[in-house]
């Protein structure tokens, strides 16, 4: 019979806890003020310079479900999708370097990413 | 008692469909409340018990929420269960413990199905997806351990 607690139960949390370290090292944005949306679908990669969107427009990448970005100055979301449960258009507006939204169904991924070109490197740890 | 676990997991995760989603947690992020039943099964019928939940777990996510639900729930289902099961025999976890390996390795593994199906983009949720981790596999290890022993003091 287990009990409810046993001091082994810090050794799980332990690995969470450094996964969650090392992985937001790894994804931390180094700031800056490039603003690019990075748009993966199975049509392949497309990069949006989000600081020279100068007018707000819908981005149509098509296949099975219609998948419908809006592009704005500084921001991008899914506008549509004709996906069973929605959680990209859920996911709302991505405006903030490091956002992500997903579709799985349509195999569609945005995220924003920015880097420090005057800085030059991508990442410093201790 | 297989058909009572089964039938545990599919309430609960009916349950927890019809909670409303949480403001601050992200689109698609679900506590894990049908885990509970898996976890139960883990600690009373073993592997084969865990494996036929989880499996169930999956053919109800697909047949009410489509095949990529299916697909994500089978994959995180199936890994859990088996960890879980690994770390329950072991003997030195407790129900909190064993229920945080659950939760590590099921989120893990459905990353990783999301990976393939997307690509390395998926990776910018794992941060969020670790914390969430710790918050709901502490709580369903919780509410398994006391949902075992007070299945103990009807037996007995």
């Amino acid at each position: 019979m287990l009990r409810l607690f046993s001091p082994f139960d810090l050794l799980p949390t332990l690995l969470c806890v450094l996964i969650m370290i090392a992985s937001f090292i790894y994804i931390a944005p180094s700031g800056g003020d490039n603003m690019t949306a990075v748009i993966t679908s199975p049509d392949g990669v497309q990069k949006v310079n989000l600081l020279a969107v100068t007018r707000t427009h819908t981005l149509e990448l098509g296949g099975e479900y219609g998948v419908t970005l809006l592009v704005e100055r500084g921001a991008i979301q899914f506008r549509d999708s004709a996906c069973r449960d929605r959680i990209c258009v859920k996911s709302g507006v991505l405006n903030r370097i490091g956002d992500i939204a997903v579709c799985l169904p349509a195999h569609v991924s945005v995220r924003i990413e920015g880097k420090d070109d005057a800085n030059g490197v991508d990442a410093v740890t201790g | 008692m297989l058909g009572l676990f089964a039938a545990l997991a599919a309430a609960l995760s009916a349950f927890e469909g019809a909670l409303p989603p949480l403001p601050f947690l992200p689109p698609g992020a679900k506590a894990g409340l049908s885990n509970i039943a898996v976890l139960v099964a883990a600690g009373e019928l073993g592997f084969s018990g865990a494996l036929s939940v989880a499996l169930f777990k999956g053919a109800t996510a697909f047949f009410t929420r489509g095949a990529v639900a299916g697909l994500m729930s089978l994959s995180g289902g199936l890994v859990s269960a088996f960890i879980m099961t690994v770390a329950a025999k072991n003997g030195r976890f407790g129900f909190v413990g064993v229920g945080l390996w659950g939760a590590l390795f099921h989120n893990l593994a459905q990353l990783a199905v999301a990976w393939l199906l997307i690509g390395r983009a998926v990776f910018y949720y794992l941060p969020v997806f670790m914390l969430l981790s710790l918050c709901t596999g502490s709580v369903t290890g919780l509410v398994a351990g006391l949902t075992v022993s007070a299945m103990r003091t009807i037996k007995n």
